[in-house]
């Protein structure tokens, strides 16, 4: 690069944002780094080293490893069926139809809202006698499906996922359509040509040419998925009893009763927990998009 | 030119996002005081008691209202850590508070206070940590228990028991007529407590004594080697299992046992002494005296022992802006004037030897236990660790009937705390 | 694409039965924020038998509300204003600058996507610097947070933005600020859009950043309030709903207003970077 240009994209203006994301998210995590493995808490006056102590802990507490299965589960399914609707709801729409563009706006629409309002909304969707899930089921003859959402062990965690579904489902179809979208339409006339029925359409044209938006959707889905906690917090608060506990609401606990140590091992568990699952994933959609 | 004006918005930018750095003080003519407590408290009381004080001293006393529960506890502790002190803040009962708010080192030391000498003798030894006391009480004894519906029991032609196979069979007789024998509020949580809380005075004392207590306190005895405790449970369990409690027993909110308890649909409820207050509020000063009646959890023999709730405690940061006015406040909301507002608002038996009381019905038989030595604090407020996490386990308890794993996983989360907390014999 | 018209219809129901799926909850809402304690309670769609607005009255009437409302947007404004001007700084460097230090910067702000954020450290940081519980400790932690996906979003419509435009600029003399701020910035206006508005939205909805990092509640944003109004011993369903509604209008007020923005360009962004 010549001399000139080098004045013209100069290093520095890479500082502000840089001193910002150093100060306020590099070195906390830096230095969260450390804090794991104290015993760190709100009771001492002084930070003492503990080695592997809290992960010790950690791994024996029953809550730490249900929370640590559910917030796996909780990823998985949201991701996959968070997904399918999203497909499924950009392939419909991106047939030419009337009020496109509103039906977007409106599915895209929950995603905007805070999770916590989300939550209490479906708090009171949800209520076991007087919500519009189990009045509506009751009303079309379902009642037998009109079960306690909330509150059976059996299917909190179930009803806190199609939550997390509702809400952001809009968001992966928007990708998706766009990702549609940029399919020239050339490829559909030549398919239609050949005569081929929709499925192998699909199969063939539009799910290889969407791999980008796979990619970032599937990629962002399993990330944020993990990172779950509010939504968690007011649906269930973790209850009941422990059965749909995720790791974020258990550092929040360990945060309450004044365990900073043990949060941050936990908080450490997490990242380790996306990293170890985020980055193959991603490294293999990328692949495959660039194979495509 | 135009650089010029990008510069001085991009300065004027800075400076106003530095601004505000004083808009939220307040201002420092006259003294105000912050007086902290949690919003499930009616502060019709110390509203009455600050507008007196502030006619007779001029000072102003700003109420602050936090989130109750675990939150209250460590936004308090927070707001420690930060040297950003109130004036004084209310507290939930116990030297323990002495012991999480390093009281030695941050809070008013009141132990050679005249105001010591209103307080009744067993409070004040309730306060005292090491020969000394850093919190006034503020409110009053009440008791954990079981909290009936007159108006029920008549119905169902039963009458307080003498003993636990009578409350089964008060249970029994109930579910047979269409009420619910025992409303358990899981989904809420903490009320879950209150079965083993009462039920530890009537059976695990006798079994353990206060030697046994000592031990706890020092980590020398855990609690899942307890056959009593863990038979207590038990019991609590079995309750639930031969369906004495509501439908739907985890949806059970503290909301809905007021409101039912208030229709009549409910003979009995283990409820905190708050309960009466709250059932005042819903359905009247009158409900509460003429059906509402109380007893202790029974045990095998007897009519068992009464667990008593002590009052909660006022603290003053020695390290606050306005120690003195604070200081001076305490003395004057510990008056008998004063003492008997607080009272007159939260009825309970008062902990101030000059205070006059008028007590529910149901409070006048807690005072007969106390009266007759049948009467035992709470074992929380007797021990400096916590049950922690105690409401998740007994929710899990009530999932999957495993008393042994809730047990281990309070005796774990015990000496957890225990630790942090650097108590001796952890 | 072309299909037969055979499939339009039922497609088109298909379309409306989600769109019932996702606008009746918040009908639910608007219409019992209205009705009284007992009769919200009831989660019922039906309108409400008299339209109380004493609901709507109380919730404005906590000086809480009024005052966290002020709070949300002081630190939403200064929040987005500092990380669109971060990050189209960053971004413009980056992407036209390809070396090894702008790609390790890069990905290292990309890193912020991925790791979760230690908010526990995050606290005892802010607490030594004296920014805990500060208006400005929270715009700057809302800036860091914020700033990843910015500069993702940025990064990919930089390169949107012809090159030739800076080498003309240049053979004018012109110096690096000048480029950046009268040239290139007009042009990434509407990701700008995007930007303020993902992260006004984020800012106005997030509930961890305060909780765990304001202890004077009188500083809270407006969610936080939600405690206010929902308390373990009593919960008056159609007061919660007006304090929901109130909190959401300004969003989905901005959402109807500018959502082709928000759509286009976190498309735009996502499948270009």
């Amino acid at each position: 690069m010549t001399m000139e240009r080098r004045q013209n994209y100069p290093y520095w203006f890479l500082l502000p944002a840089f001193a910002v994301f150093a100060l306020l998210y590099l070195t906390p995590t830096l230095t969260g780094l450390y804090y794991s493995f104290t015993d760190w808490n709100i009771n001492k006056k002084t930070i003492d080293f503990v080695g592997l102590e809290n992960f010790r802990s950690l791994f024996s507490d029953r809550k730490m490893v249900a929370a640590l299965w559910h917030t796996l589960i909780y990823a998985f399914a949201v991701t996959v069926i968070r997904n399918s609707v999203g497909l499924g709801m950009a392939l419909v729409l991106n047939v030419k139809m009337r009020f496109r563009n509103l039906f977007r706006t409106v599915f895209f629409l929950p995603y905007m809202i805070s999770p916590l309002i989300i939550g209490y909304l479906f708090t009171a969707i949800y209520h076991p006698a007087n919500g519009l899930l189990n009045m509506g089921l009751k009303g079309a003859g379902l009642g037998v499906f009109a079960v306690d959402w909330l509150n059976d062990p059996r299917f909190a965690l179930f009803s806190a996922i199609m939550v997390d579904v509702w809400r952001t489902s809009g968001f992966a179809m928007v990708i998706y359509l766009a990702g549609l979208q940029m399919i020239p339409g050339e490829l559909y006339e030549s398919a239609s040509l050949d005569g081929a029925r929709f499925t192998q359409t699909f199969r063939h044209i539009m799910f290889p040419l969407i791999a980008p938006s796979l990619t970032i959707n599937l990629v962002l889905s399993l990330i944020g998925t993990m990172k779950v906690f509010v939504m968690i917090l007011v649906l269930t608060n973790g209850g009941p009893g422990y059965t749909t506990e995720v790791i974020n609401t258990y550092i929040m606990t360990e945060f309450s009763l004044g365990l900073y140590g043990l949060g941050t091992a936990a908080n450490l568990v997490l990242t380790a927990l996306i990293v170890l699952l985020g980055f193959p994933v991603l490294i293999l959609l990328r692949k495959r998009e660039v194979a495509l | 030119m135009k650089k010029g004006i990008l510069l001085s918005a991009l300065a004027a930018l800075a400076l106003a996002m530095f601004a505000p750095l004083g808009a939220v003080a307040e201002g420092q003519k006259e003294v105000t005081l912050t007086y902290v407590l949690q919003n499930t408290t009616k502060t019709t009381a110390v509203e009455a008691i600050f507008a007196a004080y502030k006619a007779k001293t001029g000072v102003s006393v700003e109420i602050q209202a936090l989130p109750a529960g675990e939150e209250y506890g460590r936004l308090m502790q927070t707001r420690f850590a930060t040297n950003d002190y109130p004036d004084l803040f209310e507290m939930d009962p116990g030297t323990k508070q002495y012991i999480k708010f390093r009281a030695d080192e941050t809070l008013y030391d009141w132990t050679s206070d005249p105001v010591i000498k209103r307080i009744a003798a067993s409070t004040v030894d309730f306060q005292t940590l090491d020969g000394k006391i850093y919190g006034i009480p503020w409110g009053s004894t009440g008791s954990m228990g079981v909290y009936y519906n007159k108006a029920v029991f008549k119905a169902i032609g039963k009458t307080p028991p003498a003993k636990w196979g009578d409350l089964v069979g008060i249970a029994k007789a109930a579910k047979a007529v269409g009420y619910i024998p025992l409303y358990e509020g899981v989904k809420t949580g903490w009320p879950l407590q209150v079965f083993s809380l009462a039920g530890w005075t009537s059976f695990v004392d006798p079994a353990i004594g206060d030697a046994g207590v000592r031990k706890l306190e020092k980590n020398e005895l855990r609690l899942n080697a307890i056959p009593a405790l863990s038979d207590v449970l038990k019991r609590q369990y079995d309750i639930m299992k031969a369906g004495y409690v509501q439908d739907n027993a985890l949806s059970g909110t503290y909301e809905e046992q007021q409101e039912l308890f208030g229709q009549g649909k409910i003979a009995m409820s283990l409820q905190i002494p708050g309960f009466l207050s709250a059932l005042e509020q819903k359905f009247g000063k009158q409900f509460v005296i003429d059906n509402v009646g109380w007893f202790p959890m029974p045990s095998d023999t007897d009519t068992g022992i009464a667990t008593l709730t002590p009052a909660g405690q006022i603290l003053v940061p020695r390290l606050g802006k306005n120690v003195e006015a604070a200081v001076d406040l305490v003395r004057f909301m510990t008056e008998k004037a004063n003492v008997d507002i607080l009272y007159q608002n939260m009825p309970g038996i008062p902990v101030y030897l000059e205070a006059s009381a008028s007590l529910y019905p149901a409070q006048e038989e807690v005072l007969k236990y106390v009266k007759a030595n049948k009467a035992k604090i709470n074992v929380q407020n007797r021990l400096s660790s916590s049950f922690t996490d105690y409401p998740k386990i007994l929710q899990a308890l009530f999932i999957d009937g495993n008393v042994q794993a809730a047990v281990d996983l309070l005796d774990e989360n015990y000496r957890k705390t225990g630790k942090a907390r650097a108590l001796p014999g952890f | 694409m072309k299909r037969s018209n055979f499939y339009r219809i039922p497609l088109f129901l298909v379309c409306v039965a989600v769109s019932l799926i996702v606008l009746v909850p918040f009908a639910m809402i608007l219409v019992n924020s209205f009705k009284d304690a007992r009769q919200s309670a009831l989660f019922k769609l039906s309108l409400p038998d008299e339209f109380l607005w004493s609901n709507y009255k109380l919730v404005l009437s906590k000086p809480a509300v009024i005052r966290s409302f002020l709070n949300t947007i002081y630190i939403a404004v200064f929040s987005v204003l500092l990380t669109d001007l971060c990050a189209a700084m960053a971004a413009f460097v980056i992407q036209r600058r390809p070396t090894r230090l702008g790609k390790a910067a890069y990905y290292t702000f990309l890193m912020g996507l991925v790791i979760p954020i230690s908010i526990i450290p995050t606290i005892r940081l802010m607490m030594n610097t004296g920014l805990h519980n500060t208006y400005r400790g929270m715009i700057l932690y809302y800036t860091a947070i914020n700033l990843p996906f910015a500069i993702f979003l940025l990064t990919g419509f930089i390169g949107s933005v012809p090159k030739e435009l800076d080498e003309s600029a240049m053979l004018d003399g012109c110096k690096p600020l000048r480029l950046f701020f009268r040239i290139i910035l007009p042009l990434l206006s509407t990701v700008m859009v995007t930007s303020t508005i993902v992260v006004a939205i984020a800012v106005w909805d997030d509930f961890v950043g305060p909780f765990y990092l304001i202890s004077d509640y009188r500083k809270w944003t407006i969610v936080l309030n939600i405690y206010t109004f929902v308390s373990q011993y009593e919960t008056n369903w159609g007061v919660v709903f007006a304090f929901l509604m109130l909190v959401m209008t300004p969003i989905l007020l901005l959402y109807f207003a500018l959502q082709r923005y928000i759509i286009s360009g976190l498309t735009a962004g996502a499948l270009k970077g």
